[in-house]
């Protein structure tokens, strides 16, 4: 009787330790300290949570869902437009809580306004004049003055440690009343309209800033987008409830917005098909086809501005070798690599700006097909009549890179060119890539704004990353750049941009595989989702009927 | 009292490999190559914006230097701040590590509910239809991998009977509870079938040693020889065992966070491997190795609990 006691206790000891775990994973979950959330903000929350004439009738009317669950790979580390890491996580959570004077429209063609209601351009380009429109407030209900535009755009522009301060490099002054934005720049910048629509080109509150400082302001930001951020558990999710003070009347039409965190790409779609979620963001291209199939779900491709490129180092043998190079874009067939990867989404690239650019492609440049055997003749007439050993070195761990690189072995092979495939965890690619000691890798690219500058100028542009990782230095090149992000005359910006794309063609040294949509996948109670070719989800029509 | 002199001792002697555990976090991450500034700003960051935050975070600084005020931090109980989450490592650790160890406990517990009664009634019935049932049941446990399983239980009890969640820690007493089930059975899977092998084993070598038929010779009921004879004597070995498993599981925990969504402290390790986020992945170091060295004191003290033998 003794014996059965004792292990009775033991048992209860075992329960009651159970206990206290869990009421720590509890306490660990549900209020850890770094998801601190400004008084502020909880304040306007609440305003936001008792109901306001912002939010649509109809959620209120009970026939839509208060909240909708957003599942992604990765938590966002920052909210501060400006903070030294951002990446796609932080950038679909920031466009939802910040706005800009413009926006890229959502079929990425144009630019509309935004806080702004119309401009001017004085006629030498130098000068751009922003007519705001009136009684706009941040999420508490302060109102933006001219001053919060000043501090902003000059923020972007002068914080070092920021990646992006390079998109405000060309302001000079800004000058700003509560109705209206003067920005002069230091000379003609062609794209600077189309800057101005990237995330970090956002009013923030410069009182508010001073009051929470740096820290408090990269966790809880004010800014005057659809939503402000509620909460925030970091590597988990981050909620966001609906701005009341929001400018745009009936929007926005879901009070509350969650980005739950679930890497597994798997788990993420399952959660889909239970109802744990609502929409998956980036669902993995192998696994289009489940999700299209499944009749529960809605599965949406959209136009993306996305490629993969094929970096060749021209610093290194063989492909310091023009011949080399160009022989090599006929061993890679391009039509099998997207057919396999991206199946029927997936279309071969033949310019290095994605086409989904319209008029700022060249459609005219033709991309080679697959023909070994002329890439053997060229080969030959280069002197390597015996074939080409070289290493492709490659992140691991990516599916899509590690299927690319298999491909690509194969199909080069025939041609002659026998390939290595060397896979490095990604940091230590990059610090391969980046000081030029590899011989050929493959990277991605995906444009911010409407206009070709961003990847024209990272090919071509020695100075930002040695030719996109391939050494080329063509300085011809690199001054007909600089001519068209100064050329003001739209027509002549074209034909640059088109003779850039047939130049970057000609040396060979970035060769663009294919591009591919945004994949996402939802419930069949979703609306309003859509996805621009910038990766810009807009949350404000996002809809869930119960 | 010898025992706490014991414990003492150990703990004492644990300072010495602290300290060399402590160089190893330190710099076994900085020999990797990677730049966390530049893994920090992304690949569109200019040269100036990288020496800019390598200047902010004091990367530019010498390792030695460097190391010494990691130390000094260690001492204060101060991590210092994340490269990445720009928020102090302390917060990050105590924020996951308590689903880590949930996941730990309950899987272990689950494991030593399953294998101390199989293992025992298949060692006692040694060849017979349990113990061949259970032989192959263990087999395919070890050779399923977790990743599978986890996926197929969440298909099965979170989309077809839809009672239990898909991933995700749940809110709550008992949404924590329902959300780590699944993991932690599919965590306890293997670890289960290890020890319910070790203790049938251990098991089937007991009965047939000579006291306990001496046991039995003198009288002794069935249930004083199974529970202090037998079993209390196919623990130790167990003991050892269960103490590499749990070390394993604490340590090895990120697939199972990744298939649950779980936010424990591997997902948040290899994030930190990934990005360089030096301070996070020291800290984590520093502190698995203090957790391992007291599972193992606490394992060594419970030898000589089951054994009373073993004397320190």
């Amino acid at each position: 009787m003794k014996k059965k006691f004792v292990t009775g206790k033991k048992v209860m000891t075992l329960l009651l330790s159970a206990v206290m775990i869990f009421s720590m994973t509890a306490c660990g979950s549900e209020a850890p300290a770094e998801a601190a959330v400004d008084e502020g903000s909880t304040e306007a929350t609440k305003e936001a949570e008792a109901g306001t004439e912002n939010v649509s009738g109809e959620a209120a009317a009970g026939e839509m869902a208060d909240s909708i669950t957003i599942v992604r790979t990765a938590d966002a580390a920052y909210l501060d437009p400006n903070a030294e890491s951002i990446g796609g996580a932080e950038v679909m959570v920031m466009q939802q809580i910040y706005e800009g004077l413009v926006k890229s429209s959502l079929d990425g063609q144009s630019i509309e306004p935004c806080l702004a209601s119309d401009w001017t351009i004085s006629e030498d380009g130098l000068t751009y004049t922003f007519h705001l429109v009136p009684d706009i407030k941040f999420s508490d209900g302060t109102p933006v003055t001219g001053e919060d535009w000043e501090w902003s755009l000059l923020r972007a522009r002068d914080t070092e440690t920021s990646a992006y301060a390079f998109i405000a490099e060309a302001i000079d002054t800004v000058e700003a009343t509560d109705s209206q934005v003067v920005i002069t720049l230091k000379q003609p910048w062609a794209p600077f309209l189309a800057d101005l629509c990237n995330f970090n080109m956002v009013v923030g509150c410069k009182a508010y800033y001073d009051k929470v400082g740096a820290e408090g302001y990269n966790k809880a930001p004010l800014g005057t987008g659809p939503y402000m951020a509620a909460e925030w558990v970091k590597d988990d999710h981050i909620t966001l409830e609906a701005n009341p003070y929001y400018h745009e009347a009936g929007y926005p039409k879901t009070k509350q917005i969650v980005f739950s965190v679930v890497t597994d790409d798997n788990t993420r779609l399952m959660q889909l098909q239970a109802g744990q979620a609502d929409i998956v963001s980036e669902v993995p291209l192998s696994m289009a086809p489940v999700a299209e199939k499944d009749e529960n779900l809605n599965f949406q491709m959209f136009d993306s501005t996305q490629q993969r490129y094929f970096i060749l180092n021209t610093t290194k043998a063989p492909f310091d070798d023009i011949k080399v190079r160009q022989a090599f874009e006929y061993a890679v067939n391009k039509e099998e690599l997207a057919q396999v990867i991206a199946g029927e989404y997936g279309k071969p690239a033949a310019s290095i700006v994605s086409d989904t650019q319209g008029k700022w492609c060249d459609t005219d440049l033709q991309s080679a097909a697959y023909d070994p055997e002329k890439a053997k003749e060229m080969l030959a007439d280069a002197g390597y009549s015996d074939g080409i050993d070289f290493t492709l070195t490659i992140r691991s761990g990516s599916d899509i890179y590690e299927q690319m690189a298999t491909l690509i072995q194969s199909e080069a092979k025939e041609a002659g060119f026998n390939i290595t495939i060397e896979k490095l965890e990604s940091a230590a690619v990059s610090e391969k890539y980046e000081n030029l000691e590899h011989q050929a890798t493959i990277l991605m690219w995906i444009d911010d704004i409407v206009d070709p500058s961003g990847v024209c100028g990272w090919t071509v542009d020695y100075d930002q990353c040695n030719g996109w990782y391939t050494g080329l230095n063509d300085t011809a090149l690199d001054d007909l750049n600089t001519q068209a992000c100064s050329e003001l005359d739209e027509t002549k910006r074209i034909e640059m941009y088109h003779d850039i794309q047939q130049k970057v063609h000609e040396n060979a040294n970035v060769l663009p595989l294919f591009s591919n949509g945004f994949a996402y996948a939802s419930g069949k109670n979703i609306e309003g989702l859509y996805v621009s070719p910038f990766s810009v989800l807009d949350c404000k029509e996002l809809v869930k009927t119960k | 009292m010898r025992q706490f002199n014991y414990i003492f001792k150990r703990m004492i002697q644990m300072i010495p490999v602290l300290f060399v555990i402590s160089l190893i976090a330190f710099f076994i991450i900085r020999l990797v190559p990677g730049d966390p500034a530049r893994l920090m700003l992304g690949e569109k960051a200019t040269n100036d914006a990288v020496a800019a935050i390598r200047l902010k975070y004091g990367l530019d600084r010498p390792l030695p230097i460097q190391y010494l005020k990691f130390m000094r931090g260690v001492l204060h109980f101060d991590f210092g701040n994340s490269l990445k989450f720009q928020v102090p490592v302390w917060n990050l650790i105590v924020s996951r590590l308590p689903v880590t160890l949930a996941l730990t406990f309950l899987s272990t517990a689950i494991s030593l509910l399953i294998s101390i009664p199989v293992g025992y009634y298949s060692g006692t019935h040694k060849g017979g239809f349990f113990d061949r049932l259970s032989n192959i049941w263990n087999l395919t446990a070890i050779a399923m991998p977790t990743f599978w399983i986890g996926l197929m239980l969440l298909i099965f009890f979170g989309i077809v009977l839809k009672i239990l969640p898909v991933g995700g820690i749940g809110g709550g007493f008992w949404g924590h509870l329902k959300s780590f089930i699944l993991p932690a059975f599919t965590q306890s899977l293997m670890t289960s079938a290890l020890l319910t092998r070790n203790i049938r084993n251990a098991v089937v070598d007991i009965i047939s040693q000579d006291f306990v038929d001496f046991a039995r010779s003198k009288g002794i009921s069935e249930g004083e020889i199974k529970n202090k004879h037998i079993l209390k004597n196919a623990m130790i070995s167990t003991v050892t065992l269960l103490s590499m498993r749990m070390a394993y599981m604490l340590g090895g925990s990120i697939i199972i966070e990744s298939i649950f969504a779980l936010p424990g402290i591997g997902k948040l390790t290899i994030d930190a491997i990934f990005a360089r986020d030096y301070t996070v992945v020291q800290a984590v170091v520093f502190i698995f190795a203090i957790v391992v060295m007291v599972i193992n004191l606490i394992t060594d003290v419970l030898y000589s609990i089951l054994d009373p033998r073993v004397k320190y």
